[in-house]
């Protein structure tokens, strides 16, 4: 069983969902149900709830994460006074559940992001420039407000898969950058040859990228 | 030497530290948050970090700073920057010297005390924990659940429960008695963390560097931080845990990149040293002035030896 945590809202991932056989849509929703056990000692016994049913851990073989963070507004069934410190719990259990488990996690969690690390432009650029991957530098100031960023050639990097270009040069950096940041799944952005941006929030719209998503986690739990 | 100092003025370790800093005669910036107004800050990113943070007419250059002792408050919650409304110019500057700053402390080529990434281990309990564990400290069993008869199961196997916040929001640690049970059904509106009682003598332990404070708290207080609300007295004094134990704590405070850290220790009876958390942002003058461990000059000494003489 594939889980894809997300947020309620995010009509990607139902759809990803409703597309993989064998997948189950878990939302911050799914937090506010009874049937959650987690023990620190024993953490692949946990049960966890998805899509409104109890899931043992031990079912589960992959997990892709498209979640950031628990966000207050999204918890619909809690009273609003108590949405900001609910939202900090969940997202506080998740990121313990998440690295606990020995499936694939894609990405793999930070302490400030569900689905990878939590970084902004500057540190994409900053990472890249330590790699020796040619960047377009970015500036910040407090006075003004952030620069907008001019649209460039998004290279889409699935475990080995490489997505968006055929330019070896881009493929290679998109690939040394994934690596570096250590994440599965990264969409990096470059404009002439040189990094404008990164994250981790891929194009899953894009039938080619699922289905090397798809093929990524086939892959992992067929140990091929 | 250039120290740079971001936080507010009245918050007593970022006094402590800005007092001891003036005591050793070591210049620094001082970053006032509640003169957001007047503080301008850039950054720029590419092949090189270029920028400048400016506050009172002083200007300082980004590449000139060797150390950044930070304990950033929620600038949105400050008087004047609530007052101004999300809207305004100054609501939009608070959040962009925030983010700015923020931002450089995780890569800058400085000693920062604590830089943001490694600091937000302590955002969730049961993760922290598990990297505490793999330096050699015991960590109490814990349930996480949203299911009230799991938790009776958990009670009945350990007999003595506490419960406490996953997040790193600060809540009270509380018994979990009899009386509780009426609103267990709650547990399912979020998952709650359970957590065996563990008896024994409460430490509070200060890495600062490689140097070791621990002072001891004798308290009958579930949680001795709130020890006062109960009418429950608290004696902290200093203490002194052997070597292996303050190997231990400044391994722990290093692995997860943390050259300041406030640990919370607990000896069991049967000699057996838990760890609860390790805080990256310790509130470390409330225990320097219960036992007069030279804390903030610690701390200013750390920032002084990052910078070249």
């Amino acid at each position: 069983m594939f889980v894809v945590l997300a947020s309620q809202w995010d009509e990607q991932a139902a759809a990803l969902v409703r597309d993989w056989s064998g997948a189950r849509l878990l939302t911050p929703d799914d937090l506010s149900l009874p049937g959650w056990v987690f023990c620190s000692s024993r953490p692949q016994k946990a049960i966890i709830v998805a899509g409104g049913e109890p899931l043992p851990v031990a079912e589960i073989s992959g997990v892709f994460t498209r979640l950031p963070q628990v966000m207050p507004h999204e918890l619909i069934r809690i009273v609003p006074a108590d949405r900001a410190y609910v939202a900090a719990e969940m997202h506080a259990f998740l990121l313990a559940w998440l690295t606990s488990l020995q499936c694939p996690v894609v990405n793999c969690p930070s302490p400030q992001c569900l689905a990878g690390p939590a970084w902004g432009r500057e540190r994409w650029v900053y990472e890249a420039a330590m790699l020796d991957i040619p960047v377009v530098e970015v500036a910040r100031a407090s006075a003004g407000s952030p620069s907008s960023l001019m649209p460039g050639e998004v290279v889409t990097v699935v475990g080995q898969t490489i997505l968006g270009t055929p330019n070896e040069q881009l493929r290679a950096n998109a690939a040394r950058l994934a690596t570096g940041a250590k994440v599965t799944v990264l969409a990096a952005s470059f404009q002439d040859g040189a990094l404008l941006s990164a994250s981790p929030w891929i194009d899953i719209a894009d039938a080619t990228i699922v289905e090397a998503l798809a093929s990524h986690f086939s892959v992992v739990e067929n140990g091929l | 030497m250039s120290i740079l100092l971001w936080g507010l003025a009245n918050d007593p370790p970022m006094a402590a530290v800005k007092e001891a800093l003036d005591v050793l005669r070591a210049p620094y910036l001082f970053l006032d948050q509640r003169e957001m107004a007047e503080t301008r800050v850039t950054l720029t990113v590419g092949r090189t970090i270029a920028g400048f943070v400016e506050c009172a007419a002083t200007r300082l250059s980004l590449a000139e700073i060797t150390a950044f002792y930070l304990r950033p408050y929620d600038t949105r919650r400050l008087p004047t920057v609530a007052e101004a409304g999300e809207d305004s110019q100054l609501w939009r500057h608070a959040l962009q010297t925030d983010e700015i700053l923020l931002a450089w402390a995780d890569f800058a080529d400085a000693l920062v005390i604590n830089r943001p990434s490694s600091s937000a281990s302590n955002n969730s309990k049961p993760y922290q924990a598990t990297l505490i564990e793999a330096f050699g400290f015991a960590v109490p069993d814990s349930l996480i659940t949203t299911d009230a008869d799991t938790v009776l199961t958990f009670r009945s196997h350990h007999r003595d429960v506490i419960y406490k916040s996953i997040s790193g929001v600060r809540s009270i640690v509380a018994r979990f008695t009899d009386s509780d049970k009426s609103r267990l059904a709650d547990v399912a509106w979020c998952p709650t963390q359970f957590q065996e009682y563990v008896t024994g003598r409460d430490y509070r332990v200060h890495v600062i560097g490689d140097e070791v404070f621990a002072c001891e708290v004798i308290s009958e207080a579930d949680d001795y931080r709130y020890a006062s609300r109960g009418g429950m007295p608290v004696e902290i004094r200093r203490a002194s845990l052997g070597s292996g134990v303050e190997s231990r704590c400044r391994m722990l405070a290093a692995g997860l990149g943390l050259p300041v850290a406030g640990i919370d220790l607990r000896r069991t009876p049967s000699g057996r040293w838990y760890c609860f958390e390790v805080n990256p942002s310790p509130g470390f003058s409330y225990y320097e002035h219960a036992t007069g461990q030279p804390l903030a000059l610690s701390i200013a000494r750390l920032l002084m030896q990052a910078s070249p003489s």
